[in-house]
């Protein structure tokens, strides 16, 4: 056999083996494994109460967009620097994206700019839009609490003093919610007052304060889901306040709190799709690990919710999400 | 000698792409052995119900513990924790769905107790070690394989422990119980679900440890109501109609529904604390209506210690530093009166 | 153009490259053929198959949501016709037959409540309160069981918010109610028997079900609004569309779609009593064999078939083309003139079977030129024998003359030498036929001619004899010394006096012979000389012997070969010196030799 021909056959085997590798090996081309993105949600509270429509979004994504989710609460609530630790921790973990509810947005912005960690951040509940931020979701605070003043300056008269009961106004959120509240509020002449949650007493306090010594009366408006709760469930307690405390309103919503919506122990409150907000925030996250940060803000609508409209059949997804 | 140059190139270029082929699976075959020093840990908690009382509060306390591990020991601490929703199938699914993720130890609150062997394979096969707790599994299932716990309150002794708060009233003074003077306490039974192992034994040896303490009884009545307060609340709603003025007990297997017939009493009217309601659990409500007098008594198992046990369980296995532990581990409890 | 320039190439190349294209070409066509047809129709059938998958899974998801209703149905029905219609109210208490039945289908019954007219609970299990500010008759179920009282009527899913709940709870449930007969003391008077079924044992069902190639199932009502969709709260949500009003319209069956940009399968089954649609939704987009990677199996699979092909139809090829071009090798070495080549012989039947032919093909060639070459010896032995038989009859007639004058003359004494002479002349002449003598011999032939001619001629000449001793054993070819020395006689001596001379001289020089017949005769000129050995028309002269010089030249040439012969050296009236030259041999193996030539 001539050398020319030798040279052939063996490049033809040659081809052959290559071929094969290519069709039915990984070697060369390799199939696109489906990758399971671990993502880690890191939330201002030591608990997760508040979440809870928020986590049946996210666990619907994390299906979906083949993510593996981990909730992580911190230990003391409101701190900004365990934040900080946590995501850094998270990443080294190995996260591949954060979401992080901030305790206070632009000291976390100004935490991301200095420890540069190399995975997309999302911010939830705040709209910053930052070179770090890969993208942000939340309610239009400001926008929200006008609405909700628009309606609460519908139904009470403006000669019954305010309350505005915060978590905090620095931290992430209530600033705009309240502004957004005062705003229509001190147009339509009403006196607003704020108190801020100290101390765990510090609503209690403030509400028997009413009923003894005197017999105050209010409208109380809380700005975030928290202080709702706990209003609500200081009014569920006892009858007496009721007399006394003109109409309890609020922003954000817990299974619990639209009961007492039923009852009517709370008059209205601003609800937002939570399930959606979940759903969204690990779909940006995922698509953030795939390659594309939007850097923009994701706003989610919020509506005004009162007892009747719970039976109503189009909030009645929003606010009691299907698992 | 052509013929045989050809055959034998023929055999070469035949044998080459196997060869590779066999590289290949080889290469595939071979896996990095697991590094040995731990970092994190991931546990699996499946409840069965997320908006039981009880199951919330010591859900709130595992995750305490586990936070409290993470900062003293510096290892992260991954809870998955899932609800069921009372739905054995959704437990199953939620099982295997954790077992995929690949976490550490499942720490399993079953919703029906007589289909454990589905969870119990699974993690089997994954060898995944299983503490079952709150809701036990029955014993062959438990002893199918080596890696497998219960942690749980001992229904008998919350019962006695229940039992021995009325007899010991009773001894003090009858007519705390025997309202009406006729030598019989007179009682409604409030049980938790059907199928739950916990509901029988406490109905049961509430009852006998009465009778043992010489309580002269008589029921009226019982009814299942699947350890829920709006249930139990409707039940003695009924109840509290049909049998008006008769009822001087009311035994709960649980807080929630011992709540539940505590509202029913106030919502018609009845002063609370005439009605002597007993319950088990000491779930933060229940401590609250101790206090006010509305709850006669309950049996508290320290809920952080429940959580703790689980949670040392869950850590020993992962970190392989459990030896020879109990299979069975009951929390202690006491009883609480006013 | 192009065909002919192929046609050309192809006529160039040899058998086993040709074999090997149209092998090639042909196995290459049918892999190719095969290739694209095979896949083609998996491809197809791939199609059809999954259609038909889908059609089985929502058959049986069809049957099970049938079952399922049956169930509710069944409940309902044993509710109403085994508890309720044998009850009378005032009296009695459905609640434990309600319970039990309750206990039996806890997997699927979130709760089970009877209502009376005026929108009253009579019971409900589990044991539940009604909401103080709810009215039961306003409520959409409540309505629609009362104004058809025959039909149970579904709902669709939703939250029941008509009991007291706990806390943090909500259910979602399909309400199924149908109006029933209550029997109150003696009254009896229309009720609702509501059914919450709960919703996630109807999402069970529908879990983990999955049509081939990331498709899924969902169920919508008959009014097209969606029951239940994997997605259901995302749709809400806005985050994912499902054209499910437009499927509510299709026919039972497949359906071929375009939505969101994607083509996709929809399979549309209706379910029996409830009017729902289960839609089951298959996107086409990846059902052909489509990866790269089987495309690739397939060119792999077709070049492994195509290089086995090639090597099988190599080792064939060799088999037939190797034999035939060992074959066409040893072919060229005849050719080339080397007979004696071993023919190749091996391959096939006829391969082998064409090199025994060409071999004794070449044995006979080789057999041929032999016998030609032998031929020709024998003709020129003939040609030589005849040569040689041209002695010339006149010397004798003269000889016997001279004889006869003799005997006349009474010289007894010459007449006997004469004939003695003669007669040992002839013997040696004929030699017994032998064309080879010794040197002895032939000079033994020509004394005595030279005797005989001397007596003729009256002793007009003299003539010696030199020749050494050693070469008398050495072969000379018979009748060279004769002719020589007639031509000599003849040409030399006639014209002198008694002063002619002739001599003959045989010397050996190594490997060489040289015989000269010398004479101081007339002489011939150079002209005269070329014509003696060319001369080709031979005319016998009276007096020779009639052989004459070219004839010895033709017979030295023939028998010894080109390098020897005769050369003629003469002056014109000095003299001249014929010599013979040849080649130095033993007469014994010449005689040896010749025995055997002359025994062909």
């Amino acid at each position: 056999m001539s050398n020319k021909e030798r040279f052939l056959w063996g490049a033809s085997a040659a081809i052959l083996v290559f071929l094969y590798l290519l069709s039915s090996t990984d070697l060369i081309i390799k199939e696109k494994k489906k990758e399971i993105y671990p993502i880690s949600v890191i939330i201002e509270d030591t608990n997760d109460e508040y979440y809870a429509n928020f986590r049946k979004g996210m666990d619907k994504a994390a299906e979906k967009l083949q993510a593996d989710v981990s909730f992580i609460t911190l230990y003391q609530e409101n701190s900004e620097e365990e934040q900080m630790e946590l995501l850094l921790r998270e990443v080294k973990d190995g996260a591949r994206a954060v979401i992080l509810s901030p305790v206070n947005e632009t000291g976390v912005v100004m935490r991301l700019d200095e420890a540069k960690p190399n995975c997309p951040v999302i911010l939830l509940g705040s709209s910053l839009i930052d070179s770090s931020v890969a993208a942000s979701i939340s309610i239009d605070g400001y926008e929200t609490g006008r609405l909700l003043g628009e309606e609460v300056a519908k139904r009470e008269e403006a000669a019954v003093p305010v309350w505005l009961l915060s978590e905090g106004l620095s931290y992430t959120g209530n600033i705009d919610v309240y502004d957004g509240i005062r705003s229509v509020l001190d147009e339509r002449g009403y006196s607003c007052r704020l108190i801020e949650n100290k101390s765990e007493d510090t609503y209690r306090t403030a509400i028997e304060e009413m009923v003894y010594p005197g017999s105050k009366e209010a409208v109380i408006i809380a700005l975030d889901v928290e202080s709702l709760d706990i209003a609500s469930s200081i009014l569920e307690g006892s009858t007496v306040y009721a007399g006394c405390v003109k109409g309890l309103y609020g922003v954000g919503s817990t299974t619990a709190i639209l009961q007492r919506l039923e009852k009517g122990i709370v008059k209205g409150l601003m609800a937002e799709n939570r399930y959606n907000e979940g759903y969204l925030s690990i779909r940006s996250a995922v698509e953030a690990i795939q390659g594309g940060w939007t850097k923009n803000h994701i706003p989610v609508e919020s509506f005004y919710v009162e007892g009747k409209d719970l039976r109503d059949p189009t909030y009645e997804k929003l606010l009691y999400p299907i698992e | 000698m052509k013929t045989k140059k050809i055959k034998w190139k023929a055999g070469l270029i035949v044998l080459l792409p196997v060869l590779v082929l066999i590289a290949i699976l080889i290469h595939g075959a071979v896996r990095s052995p697991e590094t040995a020093k731990r970092t994190s840990m991931r546990i699996g908690v499946l409840l069965y119900r997320g908006d039981d009382t009880f199951i919330s509060t010591l859900r709130a306390s595992l995750e305490e513990c586990a936070k409290e591990y993470e900062k003293e020991n510096g290892i992260k601490v991954t809870l998955d924790i899932l609800d069921a929703k009372g739905n054995q199938n959704t437990q199953n699914s939620q099982a295997e769905r954790l077992i995929s993720l690949g976490c550490d130890v499942l720490c399993v609150n079953i919703v029906d107790r007589s289909v454990a062997s589905i969870i119990i394979d699974k993690a089997e096969t994954a060898d995944i070690p299983l503490v079952f707790f709150n809701r036990e599994p029955v014993e062959e299932d438990l002893n199918r394989w080596e890696k497998i716990y219960y942690v749980g309150a001992d229904a008998k002794k919350s019962a006695v422990l229940q039992g021995q708060i009325l007899v010991d009233a009773y001894n003090r003074n009858p007519e705390s119980l025997d309202r009406n003077g006729d030598g019989l306490v007179s009682y409604v039974m409030l049980e938790g679900e059907s199928s739950h192992q916990d509901s029988l034994i406490r109905t049961e040896w509430s009852v006998q440890t009465l009778k043992d303490g010489g309580v002269p009884l008589k029921k009226l009545t019982g009814g299942i109501a699947n350890w829920e307060r709006s249930q139990a609340a409707a039940l003695m709603d009924q109840w509290l109609k049909g049998y008006s003025g008769e009822i001087e007990l009311v035994l709960c297997n649980n807080d929630d529904m011992a709540l539940g017939a505590i509202d029913s009493i106030e919502r018609n009217g009845i002063l609370p604390g005439s009605i002597k309601v007993v319950g088990i659990d000491g779930t933060p409500a229940g401590k609250e209506a101790l206090r006010n007098g509305k709850l006669f008594g309950t049996v508290e198992c320290i809920r952080e210690d429940y959580a703790r046990e689980i949670f040392d369980l869950a850590e020993g296995l992962i970190m392989g530093t459990l030896n020879n532990h109990e299979k069975y581990y009951w929390c202690p409890q006491s009883a609480l009166v006013n | 153009m192009i065909f002919q320039k192929l046609r050309r190439m192809l006529e160039n190349t040899s058998i086993r490259y040709n074999i090997f294209i149209y092998f090639t070409v042909t196995s290459l066509a049918a892999s190719i053929l095969i290739g694209i047809s095979l896949y083609t129709r998996m491809s197809g059938q791939m199609f059809t198959s999954i259609q038909e998958e889908n059609q089985i899974v929502l058959q049986q998801m069809s049957r099970s949501m049938d079952v399922y209703l049956r169930g509710v149905i069944k409940l309902s029905d044993s509710l109403y016709y085994n508890v309720i219609k044998n009850a009378d109210i005032s009296r009695d208490s459905v609640k434990n037959e309600m319970t039990i039945l309750y206990e039996n289908n806890r997997d699927n019954v979130e709760k089970i409540a009877l209502f009376s007219r005026p929108g009253k609970m009579v019971q409900a299990v589990p044991a539940a309160i009604l909401k103080e500010d709810i009215s039961v008759c306003d409520e959409a179920w409540f309505v629609s069981a009362l104004e058809k009282t025959e039909n149970i009527h579904f709902s669709r899913p939703h939250v029941q918010y008509i009991f007291e709940n706990s806390e943090n709870r909500y259910n979602w449930v399909i309400s199924a109610a149908r109006a029933v007969e209550i029997t109150k003391g003696t009254f009896t008077d229309q009720g609702v028997l509501l059914i919450d079924m709960r919703f996630d044992s109807l999402e069970q069902l529908f879990d983990g079900i999955t049509l081939g190639n990331g498709g899924y199932l969902y169920l919508i009502g008959n009014d097209g609004e969606i029951l239940y969709h994997p997605d259901e709260q995302l749709i809400y949500s806005g985050q994912a569309e499902e054209n499910n009003q437009v499927a509510a319209k299709y026919r039972d069956g497949n359906h071929e779609e375009k939505f969101g940009g994607k083509k996709r399968l929809v399979t549309v089954k209706t379910i029996g009593y409830t009017g729902w649609k289960l839609v089951g939704v298959t996107p086409l987009s990846g059902m052909t064999l489509n990866k790269i990677k089987t495309l690739l199996l397939v060119v792999f699979i077709i070049d492994l078939v195509m290089f086995l092909l090639a090597m099988i139809n190599s080792f064939i090829s060799s088999k037939i083309t190797d034999p035939i071009k060992e074959l066409e090798k040893s072919v060229n070495e005849i050719e080339a003139g080397n007979l004696n080549t071993r023919v190749y012989s091996g391959g096939s039947y006829e391969i082998r079977h064409l090199g025994t032919s060409i071999q004794s093909m070449a044995d006979r060639i080789r057999k041929l030129m032999a016998d030609i070459v032998a031929e020709h010896e024998s003709k020129r032995k003939t040609e030589f024998d005849v040569l040689q038989s041209q002695i010339n009859p006149h010397f004798l007639y003269n000889t016997l003359d001279i004889i006869v004058w003799m005997i006349e003359n009474e010289q007894k004494a010459d007449a006997v030498r004469v004939v003695t002479a003669l007669a040992r002349f002839f013997r040696i002449s004929l030699s017994k036929g032998k064309s080879i003598i010794p040197v002895k011999d032939e000079l033994e032939h020509v004394r005595n001619y030279l005797m005989i001619q001397q007596m003729r001629f009256k002793n007009r000449f003299t003539f010696t004899i030199e020749a050494e001793d050693q070469v008398m054993d050495l072969a000379c070819l018979k009748l060279m010394l004769q002719p020589l020395v007639e031509n000599s006689i003849y040409h030399g001596m006639e014209f002198m006096d008694g002063d002619g001379e002739i001599k003959i001289t045989v010397k050996r020089d190594g490997e060489d012979l040289y015989m000269s017949v010398e004479d101081n005769g007339l002489g011939m000129s150079e002209e005269q000389v070329e014509k003696m050995l060319k001369d080709t028309g031979h005319v016998p002269s009276k007096r020779g012997s009639g052989i004459g010089v070219k004839n010895v030249n033709e017979r030295l040439l023939l028998y010894f070969g080109k390098e020897y012969g005769l050369t003629i050296e003469s002056e014109p009236d000095e003299g001249t010196k014929v010599t013979a030259h040849l080649k130095a041999v033993r007469y014994e193996e010449l005689e040896r030799k010749g025995e055997k030539a002359d025994v062909k």
